[in-house]
């Protein structure tokens, strides 16, 4: 039994040790000679050699013996570090971790006596012997080091003395020699506590809310400290689920290094942000996505040395790998600076293999074409390697990627590399989700199919049209299918027969886009995905449940699993024929401008949404901070350079003797996009449009009998101009005052802050009977009220009853924790949420279902 | 062996006492829009959501009166676990396994299929529940046929 742990904890130190001396021969190929490194390698062999001796594996000591043999001459500085000895050495090291699978296997060695790698290891080390005494050396050297153990086990003797260390930079060596403040902890014990958390900040909730109204200051200042504990204990708890990316890297040198010497390529590993955390169950998901994609960067993306140098490039190739957080998303990207992917071989190859018309490839962009590598099935290989190129790949790549709610794009320049970023949600424990009501139940939509959200009222259900294949709403130019949540799910009576569609959330999975009809839409908040039983696993369009902070579940919907249940796809392309076949009612005749840009050569935008065309010279143009301007109407115009928002060239556009630009205009505010050349005005319909996955646009669709790109003003100008959204509320400065009905002192000041930011004047009132007398005497735009409210006594009913009178709408702010507001408040938007209340207010007053205004993109 | 008995209609069930964490008193159930009547909700027991699996439905038996609330008796077997709806709890009661038998050939349907067999109690059968199948029951109204599209 005793023997049994002892065993374990050999492994487990074994495989530590020897993973990271995998790193260091590979580092040491970059600086041989550096003391510190070999040093560590050897010590590495020396342990594993020393406990095999004692547990009385024979066959690895024998191995590890001849290993640190040769490590010892190496570190001694009696032989030169070569590829070959590296070989050798990693060589070594897998014949190692092989017996110590076998040993964590079975308890014991492996058959396979290994004698070619022993013999090649004591011809390595009688062939290149140092000049004296040769048997001797061989002999000695192992007694002296075990003499030398004390200090060999003591790594820092000389950290500053690597007299021999070529750049003096000794990362590796410094991190293995502190005492590593880190503990192993079972996962399982992690998510156990991160459930217990999330129980306690049930608990929490509820002492806060009972805290509230029992009013004792003592009872609240604990409240208050309870939730600040809890708060800190839920982020620390979130955050020890965290791995830096750099533990799933630390294989891919080596790979990178295999495949190069297999391929007789040249090429250089670079990395940055290994550091960068996340949950380590997604990074066990990307893990292997991540090795197929950069084995293509190497395999199908770079040249080898001969066809880089006709090329005009180095002999060596670079592959780039990056990872960095980006909002609550982690984005991974590997680039090479390689041959590029060739959008024309690739429509060729599509053709050929049957997977598109020549019609349909000839119609897609360059841009749309590349991606077609993630079709199943789809290699352009020229010759298939056992590296890859089998035909299965990208389109696993991509599967895998966006069953863990990630993404994969794409980009790429012929002749000079391809860069594929991946981006993945920081954790599946916890999603930004949409909390809505439908037939009086709550559920959750994860933020991350969410494209906008829409508030139908009155005429703006025209957007709405019926057709035999169900509802259709008219949104952003084209036509996408509506289901009703009522309806799908079988809850009560549908929205269509009531005609009173209000919300709708405009959705998008796998390619398909479609509105959903809710009852109500009530807040975003981060949620704790929980999986359901094992019982409902065929419910495919659940994607888990909730706790809210009631303590009641709310079922998770899977947006992809409910398209398919609604058989989505299906009707976009009825209603796409349809369109095509000219049946009148659903087509959708606007002017667009068409214009060219970076790599896009045909891209357009509906008309209504441009101010003006103008012309600049390039002089005109200045450098301001980091943009540039230009003197436009006695004000400054920030003009910014399309192609490079698009991702799709630089600023090559404003280096043209005339600079053309599209100024796009939102009350005071205005921006240029410049582009490389302005093509037409064309009036026509929208057909057979396809969302694209590029940034930065909406669709491709045939415009008069040409495939053209639709851009996303909206996403353009989010990225343009990170501050484009902030002038729109200001602009409202001049508004009758909003109305603050706060109990809570901290509430009143913080609503009145943000209210005013967005530009609204705003008037506090403390209490329920105040609020109401207030109203009475009328000037104000609408009221936000702090919910719930402490004194819910007969003024809620006289408030009702004013705010219908007067039409003055009345908003909800707080925890949706415990009693929801009367269903006659619109929404309830978080506390401390900015940007969520703001946009309440904004969809209150302008009501525009089709312009991407209204967005709450994500 | 150890077995914790619960009512269903007429029907007297056991499970092995290994397998029930807890018995509790009626809770609060979330519905599950288009699941089968056997899988009536969801319930929220310390942080983990468990689907309730109402016998009634499961033995074909008529639904419960709207003004009794069934118990939920939590099973767990592995890494599964779920919440049985019962009308009323039993006993705990002590079985000797030479004493269980194959459930009697008129049974056909749900109550052959979930039972492990029966013993007799006093004056009734006993049911032992197969606690590895109830808990592999699979909710979904639709026909398979209907998923695969």
């Amino acid at each position: 039994m005793e023997d049994q742990e002892i065993i374990q904890d050999f492994l487990i130190e074994s495989n530590q040790n020897l993973s990271r001396v995998e790193q260091e021969i590979l580092a040491l190929e970059e600086r041989p000679g550096d003391g510190q490194i070999l040093g560590s390698i050897f010590r590495s062999f020396h342990t594993v050699k020393g406990t095999c001796g004692f547990l009385g594996f024979g066959k690895l000591e024998r191995i590890t013996h001849q290993a640190e043999n040769l490590l010892a001459e190496l570190r001694d500085g009696k032989r030169q570090f070569t590829p070959v000895t590296a070989s050798l050495i990693l060589e070594t090291l897998d014949t190692v971790q092989h017996e110590l699978g076998a040993i964590e296997a079975t308890g014991n060695e492996s058959d396979d006596l290994h004698t070619q790698l022993l013999l090649k290891l004591q011809r390595a080390l009688a062939n290149e012997e140092a000049p004296p005494a040769p048997a001797a050396a061989v002999e000695k050297q192992p007694a002296k080091v075990a003499a030398e153990d004390p200090s060999a086990t003591e790594p820092a003797v000389d950290p500053k003395g690597d007299a021999d260390g070529g750049d003096g930079e000794v990362v590796l060596s410094k991190s293995s020699t502190i005492t590593d403040p880190t503990i192993r902890v079972d996962t399982r014990l992690v998510d156990r506590l991160i459930n217990l958390v999330g129980e306690l900040v049930l608990v929490r909730n509820q002492v806060l809310q009972s805290g509230v109204s029992g009013g004792k200051s003592e009872d609240k200042a604990i409240a208050h400290r309870l939730n600040l504990i809890t708060t800190e204990l839920q982020e620390g708890v979130m955050r020890s689920r965290m791995q830096p990316v750099g533990t799933i890297w630390n294989k891919l040198p080596r790979l990178v290094r295999d495949t190069a010497s297999q391929l007789q390529k040249d090429i250089r590993l670079v990395t940055d942000g290994a550091n960068t955390e996340m949950d380590r169950t997604i990074l066990e998901a990307v893990k292997d996505p991540l090795t197929h994609i950069l084995r293509n960067s190497c395999d199908h993306g770079l040249e080898t040395p001969p066809v880089r140098l006709a090329a005009g490039k180095t002999a060596q190739g670079t592959v780039s790998l990056r990872a960095y957080h980006e909002g609550s998303q982690v984005v991974m990207e590997v680039e090479d600076d390689g041959r590029g992917i060739d959008p024309a071989r690739l429509r060729a190859k599509a053709v050929e293999k049957g997977i598109l018309t020549a019609a349909a490839a000839n119609a897609l962009s360059d841009r749309d074409a590349i991606y077609l590598v993630f079709h199943a099935g789809f290699s352009t290989a020229e010759k298939i390697t056992n590296i890859s190129g089998r035909g299965v790949g990208m389109d696993v790549v991509k599967k895998n990627i966006q069953s863990i709610g990630g993404q994969v794009e794409l980009q790429s320049t012929v002749g000079a590399g391809t860069k594929v970023k991946i981006r993945i949600p920081l954790t599946l424990a916890i999603i930004p989700g949409l909390i809505v009501n439908s037939g009086n139940q709550t559920f959750v939509i994860p933020q991350s199919h969410l494209i906008e959200l829409l508030r139908m009222q009155g005429e703006k259900q025209s957007a709405i049209e019926m057709s035999k294949e169900g509802a259709l709403l008219r949104w952003r130019g084209t036509l996408v299918p509506l289901v009703d949540l009522n309806e799908a799910l079988q809850l009560s009576s549908n929205a269509f027969d009531r005609g009173d569609v209000r919300n709708i959330a405009i959705l998008e999975a796998e390619g398909a886009t479609f509105g959903l009809v809710l009852d109500r839409i009530r807040a975003t908040r981060e949620i704790v995905v929980k999986p359901l039983g094992k019982q409902l696993k065929r419910m495919t369009w659940y994607a888990g449940a909730t706790i809210l902070g009631d303590g009641s579940v709310a079922l998770i919907l899977d947006v992809a699993g409910l398209a398919r249940r609604e058989r989505i796809a299906s009707r976009g392309e009825a209603s796409a024929t349809a369109d095509t076949a000219g049946e009148g009612t659903i087509a959708d005749k606007k002017q667009f401008l068409l214009f060219a840009c970076g790599s896009y050569t045909r891209l357009s935008v509906p008309l209504a949404l441009v101010d003006r065309l103008e012309k600049f010279p390039a002089a005109q143009l200045e450098r301001m901070a980091d943009s540039w301007v230009v003197q436009y109407r006695g004000a400054l115009l920030r003009v910014v350079a399309l192609a490079k928002v698009l991702g799709s060239g630089g600023e090559e556009c404003l280096e043209q003797k005339h600079v053309q630009v599209i100024v796009v205009r939102r009350g005071e505010k205005a921006i240029g996009l410049a582009v490389d050349r302005i093509i037409d005005v064309q009036q026509g319909e929208v057909t057979a449009p396809s969302p694209t996955s590029a940034s930065g646009l909406l669709a491709t669709y045939v415009l008069n009998g040409m495939a053209t790109e639709l851009l996303d003003l909206a996403s353009v100008l989010e990225v343009a101009d990170p501050v484009w959204n902030q002038p729109r509320w200001m602009a409202k400065a001049e508004g009758a005052p909003i109305l603050i009905g706060a109990h809570s002192q901290f509430m009143a000041t913080s609503l009145r802050q943000y209210l005013e930011l967005g530009g609204y004047p705003a008037t506090v009132r403390g209490s329920g009977e105040e609020l109401v007398k207030s109203m009475e005497n009328g000037g104000f735009r609408a009221v936000v009220v702090e919910w719930p409210t402490p004194d819910s006594g007969s003024w809620i009913e006289t408030l009702k009853a004013r705010s219908e009178s007067s039409g003055i709408p009345v908003f909800s702010v707080g925890e949706a924790t415990g009693d929801a507001p009367p269903q006659w408040m619109s929404g309830l938007c978080p506390p401390h949420d900015c940007h969520s209340l703001l946009r309440m207010l904004e969809l209150s007053w302008h009501e525009q279902p089709v312009s991407s205004e209204t967005g709450v993109s994500q | 062996m150890t077995v914790v008995t619960f009512h269903v209609g007429p029907v007297l069930c056991g499970a092995e006492v290994d397998c029930v964490q807890e018995v509790l008193r009626h809770q609060e159930l979330t519905p599950i829009p288009l699941a089968a009547a056997a899988t009536p909700g969801l319930l929220h027991l310390r942080g983990q959501i468990l689907t309730a699996i109402d016998l009634r439905s499961v033995f074909d038996l008529p639904a419960r009166d709207s003004g009794t609330k069934p118990v939920c008796v939590i099973v767990r077997k592995g890494e599964s676990a779920a919440s049985l709806l019962a009308d009323r709890i039993g006993e705990v009661v002590e079985v000797e396994p030479d004493a269980i038998e194959p459930p009697p050939t008129h049974w056909q349907g749900p109550m052959r299929e979930f039972s492990r067999g029966v013993t007799d109690r006093s004056d009734q059968l006993l049911l032992l529940l197969d606690a590895m199948r109830i808990l592999d029951i699979e909710s979904s109204q639709e026909s398979p046929q209907d998923e695969i599209n």
